[in-house]
Formats: structure tokens, sequence, C-alpha cells
């Protein structure tokens, strides 16, 4: 076989080659962007995102302060709803609140995990010192409003942080 | 004059070398893995791609992508098929009744696995530029790497920050296929200087 001959065919098996998959990826999709992904990733990401940010603020809710049987510690519950089929993590949340006059910095302890749809049940815990135990009945915090709480919560390494009133 | 050829038989001294293990590396390219990995969070969106294999992994899901499915299927058999005929040339250039034939082959599957691995190269630098591009268009800011390196999209929206971590990064797969490719052209290289009358 003369090697132009030879050249011209093997120069062209890789053209048909491409052409006829893209023919087939065509005939069997019928639809030049489902040819390329089924479902486009940025469409997933900010579906994820929207069920976080759009719906009103029904991630976090407050259940209401209360003082441990001891008394020595400001208890916040605080109620994670997980609106997204993914599990996330609640990896910081603090809140600073003015309790007798006084700043106590109330906390997670650890890092919790919610699972896709479910809702649980969180304390933040502020150790109070000497001084607010021995005050007799204290008169309690007003709850924060939840956008003032610091927090920040991972679900498959995306990162959503709250600064605290930053809404 | 052709019985005399075949009467020299096999000389596998004349082999072409470069191009028997050239021809071996491509052969076994399609079967080493992807060439290219891309991270957007932990698990939230993975690719792993080369010429040869797509995996698309959404939040755990499988996401098809018809078009590089057949692409790689295309590829594959490109790539054997090239793989074989420079190993069958570079061997069969031992031989003086097949050495015409063996030389043509060689020359010409010398240089066509690089021209792959260049426009792979190209495209996804093209890819990871237009997903930088997507991030930015829906209101993300950072910075993206294009083909390699790390990067974080930002955004505010509803009170939060959010924070999508991107890394893009080229796998072991893909070196090897770019010596692969190398040597291939070395090859060709070498039949021109071993059989010059050729040319």
């Amino acid at each position: 076989m003369e090697r132009k001959t030879l050249g011209l065919i093997l120069a062209l098996i890789p053209a048909i080659a491409v052409i006829a998959a893209l023919a087939i990826a065509f005939a069997v999709t019928g639809d030049a962007g489902r040819m390329v992904l089924e479902t486009g990733p940025d469409e997933a990401i900010y579906g994820y995102i929207a069920g976080f940010t759009g719906a009103g603020g029904d991630l976090i809710s407050v259940s209401g302060y209360t003082l441990s049987d001891d008394r020595s510690t400001l208890l916040l519950g605080i109620a994670i709803q997980n609106p997204i089929d993914h599990p996330l993590t609640v990896n910081s949340m603090s809140y600073t609140t003015d309790f007798n006059g006084r700043p106590i910095v109330i906390d997670l302890d650890d890092p919790v995990e919610v699972m896709p749809g479910s809702r649980i049940e969180i304390i933040l815990t502020g150790g109070l010192s000497g001084h607010d135990q021995l005050t007799g009945m204290p008169k309690m915090p007003v709850e924060p409003d939840p956008s003032g709480i610091n927090s920040e919560i991972s679900f498959a390494g995306i990162i959503l942080r709250n600064n605290g009133g930053v809404r | 004059m052709t019985e005399d050829k075949a009467d020299k038989g096999w000389e596998f001294s004349k082999c072409n070398w470069p191009g028997v293990v050239g021809g071996i590396l491509l052969i076994v390219l399609p079967f080493t893995g992807s060439w290219w990995v891309m991270h957007v969070g932990k698990g939230a969106f993975e690719v792993s791609l080369s010429p040869f294999t797509t995996e698309i992994l959404m939040f755990g899901k499988i996401v098809m992508s018809p078009l590089l499915y057949w692409l790689n299927i295309a590829f594959t058999i490109l790539m054997l098929l090239f793989g074989i005929l420079l190993l069958v040339g570079s061997i069969a250039f031992a031989n003086e009744k097949y050495k015409f034939t063996a030389d043509t082959l060689v020359r010409l599957n010398s240089r066509k696995p690089l021209y792959l691995v260049i426009v792979f190269t190209i495209g996804l630098a093209a890819v990871s530029w237009y997903l930088g591009q997507m991030l930015l268009a829906g209101g993300f800011s950072g910075s993206f790497p294009v083909l390699i390196g790390e990067g974080t999209a930002s955004m505010v929206s509803g009170g939060f920050t959010i924070m999508v971590p991107v890394s893009l990064g080229l796998t072991t797969s893909y070196w090897i296929g770019l010596v692969a490719s190398i040597i291939a052209i070395f090859a060709g290289l070498y039949q021109k200087k071993i059989n010059p009358a050729e040319e």
C-alpha cells in the first residue's frame, strides 16, 4: 500500500471516530445540552444553597435560655433543621449575651451532625462566674435572633458562615 | 530480490526499540485511570477525567455525560490502534520483508498520541476556565484555578457567607501519557535516523 494512502487512512480514522462519538451521543440524548452533562453542577450547588438561604430562616431556631441545675451554667437551646438531602455539620456556634449586666459567651462544645431532613436540638453553654451564680433568680436574657448567632455549618466541604447580624 | 529479503528473516537488533517501549505504553495507557481530577467541596462535585475515562459525582450520585462516554470509547480504540500499530511497525522493521510498511506505520503513528495529550490539556484548561466563569456569573467571587491549583469561591446570600473550595490537579497517569507520547515522538525521530532512505 502506498504511504500516502496509508497516511490518509490513518489520518481519517481519528476524525471518523470522533464524529461517530458525537453523532451517537446526540442520537442517544437528542439534546445538545444534555449530551454534555445530564445535570449542570451549578444548578445542583445553587439548589442546595437555596435550601439554606431561601427558606426564611428555618435552618436555626431558638428554644430559649435556661440555667443548669447547679446554676453554674447558662444554657441556650437551639434547634437545627437540615433542609437538604445531604448530612450537614454544625462546626461551631456561639453568641455573646448580656447576663445581669455582664457579657457571657455561650457556645457549642463539639461539632454535631444533622442527618438529611432531620431536626436536632443542641445546647450552647456558657459558664457563669461566682458572682453571677450568687444572684438569686436572675433575669434571663432576651432570646437572640437566629441571624445574630455566629455559626459555621458545612456540608460536603462547602462552608456556610454567619458572623452574626450579617443578614 | 523479494526472496532475498525474506531469507534474511528477523533481525531483532534492528527493531525500533523506542517504538516498542512507546507502543507498549500507549496500549497500557487507556487503563491507567484518570488524568485530571477536580474537587468542589468534599464530595459536592467530583470529576475524574482522561481521554479514556470519565467519572462525575455530584453529592455522591453519578452524573452521566453521554458525549464524554462515547468520546472515551473512541479515544480508547484510537489509542489502542496507535499503540498496536507503533508496536507492530517497530518490531516488523526487523524483517526486510516488512520494512517499508513497518517504517510507514512508525512514522505515521509516532506523533498522534502527543496531539491527543495536547488537545486534552488545552480542552481541560478551557473547561476549568469556563467553570470559573460560570461561578462568577452565578454571583460567586474569588480566584478560580485553571487546569491545576486550588481556590475558594465565595458569595454572601441569606446572611451566610458561602465558601466553596475548588481544587484541580493532574494525576500520575497524565504524566505517564505525556512520557509515552514523547517516547513515541522519539521513536519517529529514531526511525528517520535508522532508515533515512525512506525520507
